[in-house]
């Protein structure tokens, strides 16, 4: 899988430990036993909709790295007058405190990535976000109707149009109508002829 | 100036081996009733005025408040309406279709019947068509049909094969007809009046039997009769698809067609020997309608009872066997629950029992016969019901199963149709001759049931056609 | 058939063929009858032709096709979609009330009696327990009522929801027929509904005034939305049980949190209804039996529905399903 522009994984553990011993006095005050951890994440700084964005984050306490524990990505969302935060996606650490995960984006503009450990007994949670700027127009979504019959499945509105189309879309039922009416047609024919003939009596065979 | 051409053409278009006294007591025994009406015929006639004009009350009441005086609600949004337009349809079935076949085959035996038979097809359809129009919550949108169309609809597929069926069953039944409108107008007394006479003379089209029109008659109803055999077919299975194309458990079924079909001639086979039997004593037709025409249709009858036990087999076993969601529901209810009278009535009364009369030579009478065919028909109409009701009633998601009881607007609708039913048959019976004339009298030869192999000559080819009239 | 074919004169005229007059009254006829047999191409055509008699009577559903679509910024069309957690659904038993989902519709759309466009099903399990199922018009992808409609009243919109046009449709019910979801209600009287929904303009997407004679059913609300709201059942759910959102920016709301539908769907084994009928419903449900609320599944019932309306239109009356 392509990662555009992933801070490379040394760098960013060399910058977290880096951080972490500035921000060791100023970490989030944990309660009684837990002991504080901090959260670093990683995100492409650009994305475009319909990826797969590839999202990383670290968990570190003052011990070193934190495994298996549990990392939440979240991204902010507002729709249809609810603000809120959606999450897309999760991971489990390894033993370098890493987890990884991906998500699609879907929604364009700006977003703030947050990796969000939630604590546990021992540990304190903690968050990080880092920003992240998705673009692009393409329709993703496709309604998901298996086989796709002309003129079936689909709305009149579209086909409401021209009489090419409606001809077109129903020409075999078209076709049968005409073929039987034609004969019928033959039928009426022959039987005009009879009264074309009217002036004919018997007699007129021989 | 009439009156000078007559006997030039009474007398030279039929064939003249028929012993002539037998010809003319055919011609007359068949055009009488359209000559003398008794107060008998205008007081049968006002009672089924009296009941369309019932079903017309009623129909004008719920227009005026809506589908709601119906028993239907949207848990069985179709009831009696839609079942006898199936069934209307069926009955229409067969009639057209039987004259077609077995004029393809040339079986004469039938020559006494076909003209009834081709009416019953178009009296029935168009009473039949009355009902999808009952049946509409917005009759007065019906154009929308024509403006917004959609060929997709099984809806449309049946206005378009229903007209289709009912212009190529009118030809089929006026192309028969034109010798015998030309008899009627050569045989009008000095009496009669101007507009009968008017009427048989644009009806007869100008018919003097020459050579020419022989064969353009034959042509005509040469393609007439083997058109018509496929659109009867398809037409009643597009009737089936109405059902067929929903996901409803018992409708969802590919046999659905054909068991329409086979239903269809099923009853319309029982109508005509019903029809035949009315018509034969209210015409005094006994001498050319006899044991043996009702003899072969029962022969049919009981060909087609079997046909059905095939198709019920072939329904229910395959359904009954895996037993899917809505199975059990839909087969407890037709064996023991709610519809179960119906269908072992529809089971016993409707498929054995007319089998079983029509096997036994002691009950093969005319009567035997004319009675298997009632209860065949009363069969059918339930069957319809037990369809369209039992379908519906199977429910789609956790409810109660609904019931259904046609309400009186339903019914008054039901009786209406069956007196329109009536009433046009009565009133062409006095117009069009209900025996085909020319047929019978130009394939007189042996008594009717004997040599029944040997082919007539109608169907002449063109070589032979100039013989026929020389 | 013309008046001359039948002219006694005719036969009186002289052998056939010898006088001109007739030759050309043969001629004549010729054409009548080759015009004659040609009309019989005429009724299929007729059929045919129809589409250029489409500027026929217009009606709201040319006008939606005309409307802009709902979009998201970036000119994406939104898909519509509803997400219902059965976990928070307890068929208000918790609150007391008569389903309040279906209340608010009711009161939104002023449906007539009868008629509960979301309506709340109670399905047994295995066990002795049951399940609320709040039912809406399911939005099928692969509609059966669409694809049967003689008319096109009842059609799909690019956004998804299944609409009927009213104005339009000439109550045939088929599409009612071929629903295998028990969603679509017909208005088999003069509907019952309160006086100011007689006064509304009628709109596709808001089905009021209700015409008698004609099919409805939930319609997915997208005007709301397109506004910027929930649709009415999810505002008035006490529970916070449905989800609307849309499938495009793949993102859902009920009014508390936002949710990811896809992953929502697939970290909680959604499901939708009947899926082996191929009709692809937009409307998916989360397994449960109103746990999340504190509801027992052995606890059964629900309250019945009500119609709020004091006054009704005069003439209307209702009716059972
Ligand atoms: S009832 Fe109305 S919406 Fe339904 S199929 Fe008929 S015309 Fe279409
Ligand atoms: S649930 Fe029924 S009414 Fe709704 S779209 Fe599906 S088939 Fe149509
Ligand atoms: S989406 Fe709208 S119409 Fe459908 S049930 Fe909810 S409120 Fe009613």
């Amino acid at each position: 899988m392509k990662i555009p522009s992933l801070v490379s994984p040394r760098l960013a553990i060399l910058g977290l430990v880096a951080g972490l011993s500035l921000l060791a006095g100023r970490l989030p005050a944990a309660a009684a036993g837990q002991e504080p951890t901090a959260i670093a994440v990683a995100a492409p700084a650009s994305a475009t909709i319909g990826t797969a964005v590839p999202v990383q984050a670290r968990l570190v306490s003052a011990a070193g790295p934190i495994p298996h524990a549990s990392v939440d990505f979240l991204v902010p969302a507002s729709f249809l007058g609810t603000d809120g935060e959606m999450k897309v996606a999760s991971g489990i650490t390894d033993a370098q405190g890493l987890a990884t995960a991906t998500f699609e984006a879907r929604i364009t503009g700006a977003l703030q990535v947050k990796a969000v450990f939630s604590g546990d007994n021992t540990y304190a949670p903690s968050t990080a976000t880092s920003s992240m700027t998705v673009t692009g127009s393409k329709q993703l979504y496709v309604p998901d109707i298996g086989i796709r019959l002309r003129g079936l499945n689909s709305s009149p509105i579209a086909q409401s149009g021209t009489v090419s189309h409606w001809l077109l879309s129903g020409w075999p039922i078209g076709a049968l109508l005409v073929l039987i009416w034609s004969t019928y047609g033959a039928a009426v024919f022959f039987m005009s002829r009879i009264s074309a003939d009217a002036a004919n009596g018997p007699e007129a065979a021989r | 100036m009439v009156a000078m051409r007559q006997p030039a053409r009474s007398t030279a278009h039929l064939p003249l081996e028929v012993p002539a006294e037998w010809r003319e007591g055919l011609e007359s025994n068949v055009l009488a009733p359209l000559a003398r009406t008794s107060w008998r015929y205008f007081a049968w006639i006002g009672f089924l005025a009296v009941v369309i004009a019932w079903a017309v009350v009623m129909y004008v009441h719920q227009l005026q408040t809506g589908l709601v005086v119906t028993g239907m609600r949207d848990r069985i949004s179709w009831g009696l309406y839609i079942i006898s337009f199936v069934f209307f349809i069926g009955i229409s079935h067969a009639g057209t279709l039987l004259s077609a076949i077995l004029r393809v085959v040339k079986a004469r035996w039938q020559l006494p019947v076909t003209r009834m038979a081709e009416f019953i097809t178009v009296v029935a359809l168009m009473v039949g068509g009355l009902f999808p129009l009952i049946d509409l919550g917005r009759p007065d949108r019906i154009l929308n049909m024509i403006w917004y169309g959609r060929w997709q609809s099984p809806l449309v597929w049946d206005f378009l094969a229903i007209t289709t069926y009912l212009t190529g069953s009118a030809i089929y039944l006026y192309l028969p007809l034109i010798p015998d409108f030309a008899l009627c107008r050569d045989r009008l007394g000095p009496t009669a009046p101007a507009w009968k006479r008017g009427f048989f003379n644009l009806a007869a089209a100008g018919w003097t039997g020459s050579a020419v029109q022989r064969r353009a008659l034959d042509r005509a109803m040469t393609i007439m009769m083997i058109v018509i055999i496929p659109v009867a077919v398809s037409v009643h299975t597009v009737v089936s698809w109405i059902f067929a194309m929903t996901l409803r458990e018992p409708f969802n079924s590919t046999v659905f067609g054909a068991y329409f079909v086979a239903g269809a001639i099923f009853s319309g086979v029982a109508a005509i020997i019903i029809l035949m039997a009315v018509l034969r004593r209210v015409l005094h037709l006994e001498e050319y309608i006899t044991i043996n025409q009702f003899k072969a249709l029962g022969f049919f009858l009981l060909a087609m009872s079997l046909v059905m036990v095939y198709f019920n087999a072939s329904e229910y076993i395959v359904t009954g066997y895996k037993m899917e969601a809505g199975a059990p529901f839909h087969f407890h209810d037709l064996l023991v629950g709610y519809l179960g009278p119906y269908f072992w009535f529809y089971l016993v009364g409707g498929l054995v029992v007319p089998a079983l009369i029509i096997t036994f030579p002691r009950t093969r009478t005319i009567k035997g016969i004319v009675f298997a065919a009632v209860l065949v028909l009363i069969a059918m109409w339930i069957e319809r019901y037990l369809i369209v009701v039992g379908g519906f009633r199977v429910p789609l998601m956790p409810y109660t199963a609904r019931h259904y009881g046609p309400s009186l607007t339903e019914w008054s609708m039901l009786a209406g149709a069956f007196a329109l039913f009536a009433l046009i048959i009565s009133v062409f019976a006095k117009i069009f001759p209900m025996v085909s004339v020319w047929e019978v009298v130009e394939h007189r030869g042996p008594e009717p049931g004997e040599e029944v192999l040997e082919f007539p000559s109608f169907g002449s080819t063109d070589a032979q056609a100039p013989e026929v009239a020389s | 058939m013309n008046s001359a074919e039948l002219d006694p004169d005719d036969s009186n005229t002289g052998p056939p063929g010898t006088v001109p007059a007739l030759a050309r009254g043969v001629q004549r006829r010729r054409i009548l009858r080759m015009a004659g047999s040609a009309l019989f191409a005429v009724p299929p055509l007729a059929f045919g032709a129809r589409a250029w008699l489409s500027r026929a009577p217009a009606s709201p559903l040319e006008a939606m096709a005309r409307m802009s679509s709902a979009q998201a910024a970036n000119g994406r069309l939104r898909r519509w979609s509803m997400v219902i957690d059965l976990r928070s659904c307890d068929g208000c038993q918790r609150v007391g009330k008569p389903p309040q989902c279906t209340a608010a519709c009711i009161e939104g759309h002023f449906a007539p009696q009868p008629m509960e466009w979301i309506q709340v099903y109670e399905q047994e399990l295995p066990g002795n327990g049951t399940r609320f199922v709040p039912a809406t018009c399911q939005q099928c992808q692969n509609p059966p009522c669409t694809n049967v409609c003689p008319v096109g009243a009842t059609f799909s919109t690019p956004e998804g929801p299944v609409l009927i046009d009213q104005e339009r449709c000439i109550g045939c019910r088929i599409c009612m027929a071929a629903c295998p979801y028990d969603r679509r209600f017909f208005n088999w009287a003069t509907p019952p509904q309160p006086v100011e929904a007689l006064g509304m303009k009628y709109e596709v997407e808001h089905q009021a005034p209700a015409i008698r004679g004609t099919v409805m059913k939930c319609d997915f609300c997208p005007d709301m939305a397109r506004a910027g709201t929930l649709p009415y059942c999810a505002q008035g759910c006490p529970n916070n049980a449905i989800y609307y959102g849309d499938l495009e920016e793949d993102v859902a709301t009920n009014g508390k949190a936002v949710i990811q539908i896809s992953r929502f769907l697939s970290q909680n084994s959604a499901f939708r209804l009947n899926e082996e009928y191929g009709t692809e419903p937009r409307v998916y449900y989360i397994p449960g039996a109103g746990e999340a609320v504190g509801r027992d599944s052995s606890k059964r019932g629900r309250l019945a529905t009500v119609w709020p309306w004091k006054k009704v239109a005069s003439g209307s009356r209702t009716w059972s399903r």
